[in-house]
């Protein structure tokens, strides 16, 4: 069983998830793909033994983004996938796809070309994901994620939520469409000009469809 | 050498317009609709430098582009031409003039707020005449939030640029922007030669201020005289154009005249077809990747003496009669 994608071989396909049931059905599903499962029963100690075990077992992985709550990896699935994507390894995260999970996945979302909702995880949806993240590691974009050095402008922040919230709008994607981010998503030296009507820099999925897809890479300051 | 094919792309923006010449001796980019569109349109033709932009007016939907294409930093943009407007006090709006001045003061670009007929020629590249039509000195120095002669006030459409391509003495199109009711008094007024085969429909062939939509309509085609009409549209969202007034009353005026949208409009056909359009010319077109063109994005080819308009009428024709089972374009008029 194996399929070739966009010119690579991927035959074992790890599934990282802290619920054996969930490991299951997308093993099942991987196998209807044409796919090897490889289930991962974990725990593992750090995200680079989870980066490392993976890679060095499956051409691929499918992770969810929860990982934390049984112990499984001292890590999120988001901070994992983005981590296999900088070392080219494809990897396609399955989430809940809730407001709380997307916020906390924006700040790696430059690193995740994948994300597919819990309810969605099929061998098509699957096999499509790894293709997407599979060509952009050879450049080649869709155009819902491909990046454009772009401005946006802080429109409100909020002090008082945990963790303090930014939002800001991006005049040459959606200008009446306010995205909530995190001030840890600025790089520190930064935090300071975040404040209502200052201008940042950017490099973001323009042809994004949908404010959870956007993601926000290499923050410059541009001032006022 | 060959010859470099100068075209003329009424680019499948979404809801929004722009149009890309390509001539001889430039680029010359008119309005910049919404998102990524005109990026993505540039990157697939290979253009990596815009000569001039010129912006009808300060609409997001003509402007939205334009920040996205300063911003970008790919691409290197010469000059940059659009008129002041006090009425527009969106963010959008500030956010553009923003990168403007910061891009102007950096040397990157020469930006002026100033387009009128007073620039007619000024921005030729190659063998294709710019005439601005519109707006004319007293309307631009009036501005949007005053009022015209006639005490009626003049919106940011009233005073929104109207240009006409022109190549050896022979019309190509023209680009109205939004002009209302206001801009094409004024317009007809002043006397103008406005005839051109092509005409790009103001408004996306929405409701042109608080005019007789279907007098109005009557008015400008009856003005430029096209065998060709272009409607500058997005497949649903909430403006839903064309409106069939505006179709219905184009092509009583004009029976032979051909009627084309970039996008299927929803009023034409509840579902787009199944399989990607083959009639589509090979250029960038915003519907294309949810099989929602109609004629995707327009090419006249200036190279050729006859300037053939892309996707050719019989190919447009058939997509439309298969696809399209109530497409306002084929009614029929009583």
């Amino acid at each position: 069983m194996a399929l070739v994608l966009s010119g690579t071989n991927i035959e074992r396909v790890g599934v990282v998830d802290d619920s054996e049931d969930t490991r299951d059905t997308i093993s099942d599903e991987l196998q209807d793909a044409q796919l090897e499962p490889a289930p991962f029963d974990g725990p593992f100690g750090t995200l680079n033994d989870l980066i490392g075990t993976v890679a060095a077992a499956a051409d691929a992985v499918v992770c969810d983004h929860h990982l934390s709550p049984r112990n499984y990896a001292p890590c999120t699935g988001a901070e994992a996938v983005a981590n296999w994507y900088a070392n080219r390894f494809p990897a396609v995260l399955v989430t809940r796809y809730e407001k709380a999970e997307i916020e906390e996945i924006r700040k790696f979302r430059r690193s995740i070309p994948s994300l597919i909702p819990s309810d969605e995880a099929n061998p098509d949806t699957i096999v499509k994901g790894l293709q997407t993240c599979i060509e952009e590691f050879k450049g080649l974009f869709i155009p819902p994620r491909k990046p454009w050095p772009n401005m946006f402008r802080v429109d409100d922040i909020d002090v008082n939520a945990n963790p303090v919230q930014v939002y800001v709008v991006v005049p040459g994607w959606q200008p009446s469409e306010a995205i909530r981010l995190t001030l840890d998503m600025f790089p520190e030296a930064l935090r300071e000009h975040v404040k209502p009507d200052e201008r940042f820099f950017a490099v973001m999925n323009m042809g994004a469809e949908t404010q959870e897809d956007l993601y926000f890479d290499n923050i410059e300051y541009r001032g006022k | 050498m060959r010859p470099i094919d100068s075209t003329l792309s009424i680019v499948d923006v979404g809801h929004g317009n722009c149009a890309v010449l390509v001539d001889t001796a430039g680029v010359v980019v008119i309005d910049a609709g919404p998102g990524t569109a005109l990026l993505e349109f540039l990157e697939q033709e290979g253009i990596a430098k815009v000569d001039v932009v010129l912006i009808s007016h300060a609409d997001k939907d003509h402007i939205g582009g334009l920040v996205a294409l300063i911003s970008s930093q790919r691409y290197e943009v010469d000059v940059i031409r659009i008129n002041s407007d006090a009425l527009k006090d969106s963010k959008l709006w500030d956010d553009l003039l923003f990168s403007l001045n910061k891009a102007f003061f950096a040397g990157a670009v020469q930006f002026n707020v100033s387009l009128t007929v007073a620039d007619s020629g000024r921005f030729d590249r190659g063998d294709v005449h710019i005439e601005i039509l519109a707006p004319d000195l007293y309307i631009a120095g009036r501005g949007p939030g005053s009022t015209d002669r006639d005490g009626r006030r003049l919106t940011s459409n009233s005073v929104s640029a109207v240009i006409r391509l022109i190549k050896d003495q022979t019309p190509i199109a023209l680009l109205t922007g939004d002009l209302d009711e206001v801009g094409l008094d004024n317009l007809i007024n002043n006397n103008l030669d406005c005839r051109a085969p092509v005409l790009v429909f103001p408004h996306h062939g929405g409701r042109p201020g608080m005019a007789d939509t279907t007098a109005f309509t009557k008015r400008l085609v009856d003005l430029v005289q096209p065998e060709t009409v272009i409607f500058s549209v997005r497949r649903g969202g909430q403006n839903n154009n064309p409106r069939p007034d505006i179709v219905r009353a184009v092509r009583e005026s004009l029976p032979n005249v051909r009627v084309a949208c970039t996008q299927l409009s929803k009023r034409c056909a509840a579902n787009v077809p199944a399989n990607q359009p083959t009639h589509l010319v090979d250029k960038y077109a915003d519907g294309r990747q949810t099989n929602g063109c109609c004629g995707g994005t327009f090419v006249i080819n200036l190279s050729e003496d006859n300037r053939p308009l892309f996707p050719v009428l019989q190919d447009h024709a058939e997509f439309i009669h298969a696809n399209a089972e109530t497409a306002l374009c084929e009614e029929p008029l009583n």
